[in-house]
């Protein structure tokens, strides 16, 4: 087989190296370890007597030029050459060429005699022929996880879910692909300071931009910067800002909290936005800025300005109302007795524990054709059939139970009793009795 | 009962007595050399089967080693032998014979040996007693291992024979992940106690970047054999607590 060589960088050379010292180290104790054990068997064999551990075939041997006899030690090529030279025919200098080279010697036959091939053999190693013992090494590798660096993960709001995020998906209603999200977080109308957690690699910087989309004003962080030395009141300024900032090497995450909780954080900086209170519905997004050397955002996460990931989506919700009345026909005339209840949006009324969702009404509606009560009205008493709350995404409106029951006095229709309602939609909504379903018309 | 037996190199022109260690000569014949008295005595002192010969085993009982160099092929030189020998060398032949030459002469070719007298034949007969000291030693077995693994870049892999037998085994790399060792293994003292040999450590270390998943193995069927497996680890980037393994030697051993 072919030689290879084998080359190592410096590196690797070093790393070698260093196995093969203390491969020679592990050697040399196991040496020693053995070689103290083999003396201590010795002690307890000979008693306290020293001794080199002579044996029968290591004595001193006294030879006399009368005394030996022997034959050579039997050798594989010695004897090859014992067959040539016993054969009578053959006198030693009638080697062949062949024979010689059979016995690896290349000289003239004629010039060489049979004690020097005798001598040339004797000096040789007869090393036999020894199969080979396969050793295999058997491995698996894998790459070292590495920490990322320069790497935002993540953006929450530490104590609830205060946004919403918005995907790319086809509007079912158009079959038009849009970015669009489903509102189920909001903001109330008193407003709310949000304190935001990013994670991250790290040491990463990182810029946060909050942008009020209605009012097209952005979020002033310097604002309450406790380093600076003229601060302004915080809060949604005209004009671009943002806020870079830094994971800590030993967090891997930023809090975001209120100023007092931060104020002497290393980091300086940190802090929540409010949302100021506002009686009209608000549309505020959170995204990252791009802009920051060497910093990469998970994919998932918004970057403000690029349109394929949008901010997430913050919705502050004024308390929207949920009217009951009388539907709008054009044959009847409403007269008067609309209920509208003012709630936090979305609230479950029935969970009230003050009125349980029961509202009492009492509607009115006329007409100039003359009302009766429809026939099909159960001792005038109206069902769920006759009420309906909206079922739009946002506007839904259950009914849990009525208490009605419908009159007429002087043409004046009139539907009284208590309304049951559980839970209300995110904006302002209408329970609605439809009239014809009640009163009929000459 | 001795390891080893010594015969006399006979020569053509001598005349050879019952043994051949005893020749005929004439009173008055001068030693000197290719002479009918030569002046050299030559014995092979050849080891049994099994056993190997070192000069350095063997001495002559109450004579001098005369210091000289380091020769090739190793040899001994000796003075101070009993009459009428002068000088005496033993020269290694092979690992199985040493050449041993008794000088009747001095020898101007070798400067230890060119002072005295040649040996002149008296008229009675001579008896030399030549007391030799020494003990063969049991011949090494031949090894030829084949250590492979899967061709990678990932991996670099290199054997290390041992310092102290590189006169005897030799380490071939066939490829990138074949190493073939072979060689002949030193002759250990009859009563020598350990017979377990380190033979040479097989190295393997992983790419900068990657670990083993689980510690290798080296796996082989002969039981003359046995390795110790040691790991080195480096502290995990990621987790300080935590260890990767990144080199692996194996230290290879002959029963």
């Amino acid at each position: 087989m072919a030689e290879v060589k084998k080359t190592y960088s410096k590196k690797e050379e070093a790393r070698l190296d260093l196995l093969k010292k203390e491969a020679v180290a592990v050697a040399k104790t196991e040496k020693e370890k053995v070689k103290k054990s083999e003396d201590l068997k010795k002690k307890k064999t000979t008693g306290t007597t020293e001794t080199s551990g002579s044996t029968g075939t290591s004595e001193a041997d006294e030879l006399s030029t009368s005394i030996f006899g022997e034959s050579p030690r039997p050798d594989k090529a010695i004897a090859v050459l014992s067959d040539l030279i016993k054969d009578p025919r053959k006198d030693p200098r009638e080697f062949t060429i062949e024979e010689l080279r059979d016995l690896g010697i290349y000289k003239d036959p004629k010039n060489i005699t049979i004690q020097e091939v005798v001598e040339t053999l004797k000096t040789r190693e007869v090393l036999p022929a020894t199969k080979p013992v396969y050793f295999k090494l058997n491995y698996v590798i894998e790459p070292i996880p590495r920490p990322d660096v320069h790497k935002i993960y993540g953006l929450n709001a530490v104590s609830r879910k205060a946004w919403d995020k918005q995907f790319w998906m086809i509007d079912p209603d158009d079959g038009k692909y849009k970015v669009m999200h489903k509102l189920k977080n909001f903001v109330k109308q008193t407003g709310e300071i949000i304190n935001v957690s990013v994670s991250g690699a790290p040491e990463t910087r990182f810029s946060l931009v909050i942008h009020n989309e209605t009012d097209n004003t952005y979020f002033d962080w310097d604002a309450v910067n406790p380093d600076r030395e003229q601060q302004s009141d915080p809060g949604f300024k005209t004009g671009f800002r943002s806020i870079t900032t830094i994971i800590p090497s030993n967090e891997g995450e930023v809090a975001i909290n209120s100023p007092a909780d931060i104020k002497h954080s290393p980091i300086g900086r940190k802090i929540g936005f409010e949302i100021p209170p506002s009686s009209t519905e608000k549309v505020y997004k959170i995204s990252f800025l791009e802009d920051v050397e060497h910093t990469t955002y998970n994919d998932s996460l918004p970057i403000y300005g690029n349109i394929e990931k949008p901010g997430y989506k913050i919705t502050q919700l004024p308390n929207p109302t949920t009217t009951i009345k009388f539907s709008q026909e054009d044959r009847f005339i409403s007269a008067a007795g609309d209920l509208e209840i003012t709630h936090l949006p979305g609230s479950r009324l029935s969970a009230n524990v003050n009125t349980e969702g029961k509202y009492t009404i009492s509607l009115s509606i006329t007409s100039k054709r003359v009302l009766s009560l429809n026939t099909g009205l159960q001792g005038n008493k109206l069902t769920d059939s006759h009420v309906e709350g909206y079922s739009g995404e946002y506007t839904s409106v259950e009914i849990e139970g009525v208490d009605l029951t419908a009159s007429i006095t002087d043409n004046i229709g009139s539907v009284t009793g208590t309304i049951t309602i559980g839970k209300t939609g995110l904006r302002s909504s209408e329970v609605l009795i439809n009239p014809s379903s009640i009163f009929s018309l000459d | 009962m001795a390891n080893y037996t010594i015969t006399r190199y006979t020569e053509s022109g001598h005349t050879y007595g019952c043994t051949n260690f005893s020749t005929i000569q004439i009173e008055d014949q001068v030693a000197s050399d290719g002479a009918a008295l030569d002046s050299t005595v030559v014995w092979d002192l050849a080891a049994n089967a099994g056993f190997s010969v070192s000069v350095d085993d063997f001495s002559f009982t109450g004579a001098t080693q005369i210091n000289i160099p380091t020769t090739t092929p190793p040899s001994t030189s000796w003075e101070d032998l009993p009459y009428p020998i002068l000088y005496a060398k033993m020269e290694k032949v092979s690992s199985a014979l040493i050449r041993i030459t008794l000088y009747l002469a001095p020898d101007s070719g070798q400067a230890s040996f060119s002072s005295g007298n040649s040996f002149i034949m008296p008229d009675t007969n001579v008896d030399i007693v030549v007391p030799i000291e020494g003990c063969a030693r049991i011949a090494g077995g031949s090894m030829r291992l084949v250590v492979e693994t899967s061709p990678t870049t990932k991996i670099t892999t290199r054997v290390d024979v041992n310092d102290d037998l590189k006169d005897y085994i030799a380490s071939n790399t066939v490829s990138d992940s074949t190493d073939e060792i072979h060689g002949t293994l030193p002759p250990t003292e009859v009563d020598g106690g350990e017979t377990n040999t380190y033979l040479m450590s097989y190295q393997t270390i992983v790419e900068e970047g990657y670990r083993y998943k689980a510690p290798p193995n080296l796996n082989f069927t002969d039981n003359n054999y046995y390795t110790k497996r040691r790991i080195t680890k480096e502290v995990n980037p990621n987790d300080p607590t935590k260890e990767d393994i990144v080199s692996v030697s194996f230290d290879i051993y002959k029963k």
